[in-house]
């Protein structure tokens, strides 16, 4: 099996055209035939870009789960609710597919999605030999899932509208929806920072010198092809 | 992709695992996988112009209701309050959460409406081929942050959380607001991005 890299190709990140990738000055950007977007045969940076997004959104996680998301205020009595808390009530209440649903999106999915990242981002800076094949198919469900976790974000806002009734019922958000915000988007840029093919590129022996020198990159294609036939 | 594919098809490169292959030729509404990695490759569709413009014009003319018209009611000790799409907008920009305001305001409202123009104004080919050059790539990063799906989530979720602490009506905003999703949705998937780089490109 021949990567495009092997044979001096690159295929455009916005457009998808195939081409050649002629060898520039160093510094020099190169843009695409079609779409004129830049040019690189691997994402630049790509394994330190994913590392800081999903770092800072590790960071985030922790007001997000510690400040309360959201506060309702009605003429039963006030009460704040943290993410955890608030699915914990949920169960009392005995609304349990709701609490399904709110706990895989807010607390569940943002967990996973965090440990698969950084377990992609290990596999590639340790050289494990993980199934590259399964490696590929969590980061495109971790990719997938991601925006779902704005769910909760959204529910609040709604909530926040129609539960507006000054004196007799009102929910108002807490300081950890921004928080959370910040975490949801911050791990979806992290995904998207990502380069899978960084995770194929370690079926070759020829280790990886600098990512964006082609050169480095020849027909010796024998150790990979055996390895895939397996 | 088997051996059988002409030899002489021109190559393409997986997103995922940058396999090097000959680009498949598909039959309608089929869609070609990569081999190494599983990746979607290709997908073929069958819209015609004339089916895209339906669908964007039907997001179209939903958009306006779909955001100011009410999509919940409730009703509590005699009182009602109801919402609308904008309504979550500003109602959590005023309550001092601005940053998750303009989220809603980009991921539900925003990136909506331009996807459903995008997808109107790329059905005219005789735009700048610079313009639609803009319009192609606008669409392929705008699409991945559109969540009309998970907003609509949220509203069932809404409605299941506070159905047991007031009385609740379904508004007319929440029909608009489903047919504008799906058209977009139909209108996504249908659209072939390499269809119109194809026509766009330089000395074909």
């Amino acid at each position: 099996m021949t990567t495009a890299r092997s044979q001096g190709l690159v295929s455009c990140h916005c457009c998808g055209l195939l081409q050649q990738l002629q060898t520039g000055k160093k510094g020099q950007r190169l843009h695409c035939d079609r779409c004129n977007s830049i040019l690189h045969s691997r994402s630049p940076l790509s394994l330190t870009k994913s590392w800081a997004f999903s770092l800072a959104a590790i960071v985030m996680l922790i007001p997000a789960n510690l400040y309360p998301i959201m506060e309702v205020n009605s003429l039963a009595g006030s009460s704040a609710d943290t993410i955890l808390s608030g699915t914990l009530y949920l169960i009392r209440a005995g609304q349990y597919p709701i609490a399904a649903v709110i706990f895989i999106a807010s607390v569940a999915v943002p967990l996973l999605k965090l440990a698969g990242m950084a377990l992609l981002l290990t596999t590639t800076q340790r050289r494990w030999q993980l199934n590259p094949r399964q490696c590929t198919t969590l980061y495109r469900m971790v990719e997938f899932i991601g925006r779902w976790s704005m769910l909760d974000i959204f529910v609040i806002a709604i909530l926040m509208a129609l539960v507006n009734l000054g004196q007799i019922a009102d929910i108002i958000a807490g300081p950890a929806s921004t928080a959370f915000l910040c975490a949801v988007i911050l791990t979806m840029l992290a995904a998207s920072s990502y380069d899978p093919r960084l995770l194929w590129d370690l079926q070759r022996d020829i280790p990886t010198t600098r990512e964006t020198d082609p050169s480095t990159f020849t027909e010796s294609d024998s150790a990979s092809q055996a390895k895939e036939s397996l | 992709m088997t051996e059988t594919a002409a030899t002489n098809a021109p190559l393409t490169a997986c997103h995922h695992c940058d396999l090097l292959m000959h680009r498949p030729s598909l039959p309608d509404g089929a869609s070609a996988s990569c081999p190494r990695c599983g990746s979607t490759l290709a997908k073929s569709v069958s819209a015609t112009p004339q089916k895209h413009l339906a669908l964007a014009m039907t997001g179209l003319i939903m958009l306006l209701p779909a955001y100011f018209l009410p999509m919940l009611t409730v009703e509590i000790l005699g009182r009602s309050n109801s919402a609308s799409l904008v309504d979550s907008v500003t109602v959590t920009w005023q309550n001092g959460y601005p940053l998750v305001a303009l989220s809603i305001a980009l991921f539900c409202l925003i990136f909506p409406a331009l996807l459903l123009q995008l997808l109107l104004l790329l059905q005219i080919k005789q735009l700048p081929i610079a313009l639609q050059r803009l319009m192609l790539k606008s669409l392929h990063v705008l699409k991945e942050w559109s969540m009309l799906d998970i907003y609509l989530l949220g509203l069932l979720v809404s409605i299941v959380k506070i159905q047991s602490m007031a009385g609740l009506a379904l508004g007319s905003g929440l029909l608009c607001y489903v047919i504008m999703m799906i058209a977009l949705f139909v209108g996504l998937n249908n659209f072939s991005a390499e269809q119109h780089w194809q026509q766009l490109e330089p000395s074909a």
